[in-house]
């Protein structure tokens, strides 16, 4: 009688599912696979938090780069509108002291002194176009070089303030609508270098906190990969303190 | 069994609706939410207003337009695009198309922040000319609710030539990166007697050379209110309107364009009307009368009988009774009071 069908019987032992214990040669293979499985878990789970931790530092450094591409984008924007805005004023003063049959020694003075404000400001943004060229791609690589390039942007905006500054003593051009127009792009440019820059320091911050939080930082070190430097406000070139977006 | 389960369904569909048509009325801020105003600067009724003007604009164009109007904001740079993206200005719009307007009465001053995709059609400078040259003179007066509907009309031209001319950027780019302008609101500074001044200019010997002076007034932005072209009525009322520069610009722009057509008199000599073809829709008709002996606008009148729609094009207001229908009798009007061809 087939002792599984016998309600008698004492036999109630395994039907599919044998024990495991015993020399069985299939529970030695099932053990020898659990083993190698768990081995090469242990390999390939910090392998796998590795590449993970690589791509998120990757990550941030791309969008670091990105970041600046903006503020370069902008920088190079306010660049374009300024020699616009030295030939609008300049136009203007030109035309003036051609009109004026007699020049006073005020006004002769005063044309003087904004030849030399142009003549400033074409300096500074020479130079920072040099320093641009000199530096290559990319965000600056460290805090004495974001300086450099502060100082040169502060130049810059000194300059646009002073030849600003000139246009006030013609009322006719300061409410010109063209010349209300260029002098909002260069605000708006201006504007934007702002809100490019916070966009690049949150970035930035994004990225020196991965560097130092595990497991990103192992890959951080393993790697070599630095701090990076914010790019500060100028407290000459902007009155606006630049707080972070987030 | 199954009929009596569809009528259950139905009551209960209706239940849900009731409930939620109660939660939609409830809502304090459904109406007015294009209008942020804790100054406390504007009614209720002008809150409505520029809701529901600010509506038609995303409806017609897809623009997803807010006003804040908020005291001691700080830089108001850092704020506007701070509050674009607090506000989520642009989820409104299918394309995510924002643009938001802050006034800070604290300082004085007002910005404009546009997303990034609607940056080509909205730059810096139109911004700018909008802020000082149409919504300021408002201000000025004290009139903020009629400086930011006056300022929509001129986002709203805008944003129509930009749908006519495939002119919007269809792109994912949305929120404000800086773009805009700011400006100095000079809430009631008082009147700008800049843009209230110029040379005399005098009425036509005929209704036609009149309205040719008028825009040529318009063209230098002459905008004294007593010049001589301008009938006795109409010199009273325009010294209590506000005359912007942008309006005076549009006028001269939009009937460069145009037109005109023999000038109609009526059997007395007294009236005429300068019209324009009946397919020139956004070409308004110049109302005239005759007065010491030579033709004057009337512009009193005009400002009473007609209207213009959200298309620009123009219409008789179709309850005024005005006294120069005599020269419209061959054209049919519809009971909107627009112009068709008989």
């Amino acid at each position: 009688m087939d002792p599984y069908r016998d309600p008698n019987s004492d036999f109630h032992g395994y039907r599919t599912a044998p024990p495991l214990y015993g020399d069985n040669p299939a529970t030695a293979a099932r053990r020898r696979i659990i083993l190698a499985v768990i081995l090469v878990d242990l390999l390939l789970i910090p392998a796998g938090f590795g590449v993970w931790a690589y791509n998120q530092m990757a990550s941030h450094n791309e969008a670091v780069d990105a970041a600046w591409a903006q503020v370069e984008s902008n920088l190079q924007r306010r660049a374009d509108l300024i020699p616009q805005l030295v030939a609008s004023v300049n136009r203007y003063v030109r035309h003036e002291k051609e009109v004026l049959t007699v020049v006073t020694r005020e006004r002769a003075q005063g044309q003087a002194e904004a030849e030399q404000t142009f003549a400033a400001l074409e300096r500074a943004q020479v130079e920072s176009a040099e320093q641009r060229a000199a530096r290559g791609n990319g965000p600056p690589a460290n805090a004495e070089a974001f300086a450099d390039l502060e100082q040169g942007q502060a130049a810059v905006w000194r300059g646009v303030q002073s030849v600003l500054a000139v246009s006030e003593r013609y009322p006719e051009l300061r409410s010109a609508d063209q010349f209300l127009a260029l002098q909002a792009q260069l605000e708006g440019s201006e504007n934007r270098i702002n809100v490019a820059r916070m966009v690049f320091n949150d970035a930035v911050r994004d990225y020196n906190a991965a560097r130092v939080k595990l497991p990103t930082s192992l890959v951080a070190q393993a790697w070599g990969l630095e701090r990076r430097p914010y790019f500060g406000a100028s407290a000459s070139a902007h009155a606006t303190v630049v707080p972070s977006f987030e | 069994v199954s009929v009596r389960r569809v009528k259950r369904l139905r009551a209960r569909a209706a239940g849900l609706l009731l409930i939620f048509e109660a939660l939609a009325c409830s809502t304090p801020e459904a109406p007015h939410s294009a209008v942020t105003d804790t100054a406390g600067l504007l009614s209720p009724e002008q809150r409505v207003a520029i809701a529901e003007q600010h509506g038609q604009l995303l409806r017609d164009h897809d623009v997803d337009y807010r006003v804040d109007i908020t005291r001691d904001t700080g830089d108001l740079l850092v704020y506007g695009v701070r509050r674009f993206r607090e506000l989520d200005v642009g989820s409104r719009s299918q394309s995510q198309r924002g643009l938001l307007l802050v006034l800070d009465p604290s300082q004085d001053r007002v910005r404009v922040e546009v997303g990034q995709n609607l940056e080509g059609v909205f730059p810096d400078a139109f911004i700018a000319y909008l802020e000082t040259r149409q919504m300021v003179p408002f201000f000025n007066v004290g009139r903020l609710a009629d400086g930011i509907l006056a300022a929509t009309e001129l986002v709203v031209t805008r944003a129509r030539n930009a749908d006519k001319n495939a002119a919007f950027e269809v792109s994912a780019r949305s929120g404000a990166a800086g773009g805009g302008a700011a400006a100095p609101a000079e809430i009631d500074a008082g009147r700008d007697e800049r843009f209230r001044t110029g040379t005399e200019v005098f009425a036509g010997a005929t209704p036609r050379e009149t309205v040719h002076n008028y825009l040529s007034a318009m063209a230098t932005r002459n905008g004294r209110p007593d010049l001589g072209l301008y009938s006795h009525e109409t010199r009273q009322v325009l010294a209590r309107w506000v005359m912007t520069p942008a309006q005076m610009d549009s006028v001269s722009r939009t009937y460069r364009g145009c037109r005109a057509s023999p000038a109609r008199v009526d059997e007395a000599g007294t009236r005429a009307v300068v019209r324009y073809g009946i397919y020139a829709r956004e070409c308004a008709p110049w109302f005239l009368v005759h007065e010491e002996g030579a033709w004057r606008l009337d512009l009193a009148s005009a400002q009473q009988a007609v209207r213009f729609g959200a298309d620009n094009a123009w219409h008789f207001a179709p309850d005024v009774d005005h006294a120069y229908t005599f020269a419209f009798q061959d054209w049919r009007f519809d009971p909107n009071g627009y112009p068709h061809a008989p």
